[in-house]
């Protein structure tokens, strides 16, 4: 059989796929060890965990960045004002990451959402020293749906607040 | 072997490593099954409205698709022959796994956070392979042998994967820098107090509150030390004491605190044990 000849690319060219991968890695770990050192990078961050970035696209592209078990995360659940009543009890706990996902993640959705003494979340995290507050309201929607709503409560970042 | 027939070699060991990784990728979309299966449900049954995100990221479709068409074509990497069409199916996976990481039911999951940095190494293996396979194919003078550009890239594969074992190690670990996690709060609040898992319950069952409390102090700073050692410096080891403590760490994350974290973990397990295979003398 003959087999084509080529000419032998010594290392086998460029790998620029490999080149930006690793780019990549340098990025997002310098992202990473400036969280602790950067108050910018603390509020990109912490807006991120709450969906309070400033557009959607800033949000995403932060999607590669891994954050597990990052910052303290408590919430509380409750009834809205109007619907609350003797008997309603808050229930308030801590939770691990992204800890808007009691309403939009799997099964705890459809918990929630059917329950009114649930449709109001308040959320606060912090790391060392700073901490963002938000409050979201589930409200039922003419079409039989459910509108998920939020409210900036705070940001404290180097002991300032933010608005 | 003369230098023809090692030219016309096939990457087998590199072919391999691509292989097993996409067995672990796939096991791993694959470990709550039937939690995506019931979540798509939810989505469904109980659509969401939330201006953060467009539409379409909130659709249960998207969410089905793209966990449906991730899967799929990982499946696919495993069974097709090395070739352009699997790295098509290697890019496709990435692709699917991206929109996972955006959608509103799914964003918050880690699961897809470590299956697509798992894909994205995935993908670039898939392409060297061609390259190599092609290359292969073909009588190359004055060329490297297959076998040596076989180990120069397996060489590559198992550091790149280090590196971002060590990402991932690292990620959690900076957002626990913080006072809440050294003295164990915050995991005492997350799984000491009421977390049915078995590691929890015996410790409830045998310590005292105080007791508890002090054992979520040492937990929680143990994990912490482990995370950012590794973060730090696991891609710096030599590549079999990377995979050795790697798999350990790794292992024992899921096993001390909630096996759906295999979820999460089976993918970079993988991606670190690929380095036992790895020589010493080879770098980057």
């Amino acid at each position: 059989m003959i087999q084509p000849i080529v000419k032998a690319e010594p290392d086998g060219g460029t790998d620029w796929t490999l080149r930006a991968i690793i780019a990549l890695l340098v990025i997002v770990a310098g992202w990473l060890l400036a969280l602790p050192l950067s108050s910018h990078v603390r509020r990109v961050a912490m807006d991120r965990y709450h969906l309070q970035s400033g557009s959607f696209v800033g949000w995403a592209i932060q999607a590669p960045v891994p954050a597990m078990y990052n910052f303290y995360n408590r919430y509380r659940l409750e009834p809205q004002p109007w619907d609350a009543t003797p008997l309603s009890r808050p229930v308030s706990g801590t939770i691990n990451h992204f800890p808007l996902r009691l309403y939009t993640f799997g099964d705890t959705r459809a918990r929630l959402l059917e329950d009114p003494n649930f449709r109001m979340l308040t959320l606060r995290s912090d790391y060392r020293g700073d901490s963002i507050a938000t409050r979201w309201v589930v409200n039922e929607t003419a079409d039989g749906g459910f509108e998920l709503r939020d409210e900036l409560l705070g940001r404290l970042i180097d002991g300032e607040p933010l608005p | 072997m003369t230098a023809a027939a090692q030219a016309t070699g096939r990457p087998r060991r590199s072919a391999g490593a691509f292989r097993f990784v996409q067995i672990a990728l796939l096991a791993g979309l694959l470990w709550k099954v039937t939690f995506f299966y019931q979540a798509t449900q939810v989505y469904q049954l109980w659509p969401l409205r939330q201006p953060f995100f467009p539409d379409w990221l909130r659709a249960a479709e998207t969410f089905a698709a793209a966990y449906l068409v991730a899967v799929l074509s990982i499946a696919a990497t495993i069974v097709l022959p090395t070739g352009r069409l699997r790295q098509g199916f290697s890019w496709l996976s990435l692709a699917a796994i991206s929109l996972l990481c955006l959608h509103q039911g799914s964003y918050n999951d880690a699961t897809f956070t470590t299956a697509w940095w798992t894909a994205l190494w995935s993908a670039w293996l898939a392409g060297r392979l061609t390259w190599l396979s092609s290359r292969s194919a073909a009588t190359t003078v004055g060329a490297p042998p297959a076998e040596l550009l076989d180990e120069r890239l397996y060489a590559q594969a198992s550091r790149l994967a280090a590196a971002i074992v060590s990402l991932i190690l690292l990620g959690g670990a900076v957002g626990k820098w913080t006072q809440e996690y050294w003295s164990g709060q915050a995991l005492y609040e997350i799984y000491f107090v009421d977390r049915d898992y078995w590691l929890f319950n015996s410790l409830r069952s045998s310590s005292s509150a105080g007791g508890l409390r002090s054992i979520a102090t040492w937990y929680s700073r143990a994990v912490v030390v482990i995370e950012t050692a590794c973060g730090l410096a696991l891609w710096l080891l030599p590549p079999r004491i990377a995979a050795m403590i790697g798999v350990v760490v790794l292992t024992s994350i899921a096993l001390a605190s909630n096996l759906y974290l295999f979820s999460v973990l089976l993918g970079p397990i993988a991606l670190a044990s690929i380095n036992f295979g790895a020589r010493p003398a080879w770098r980057w």
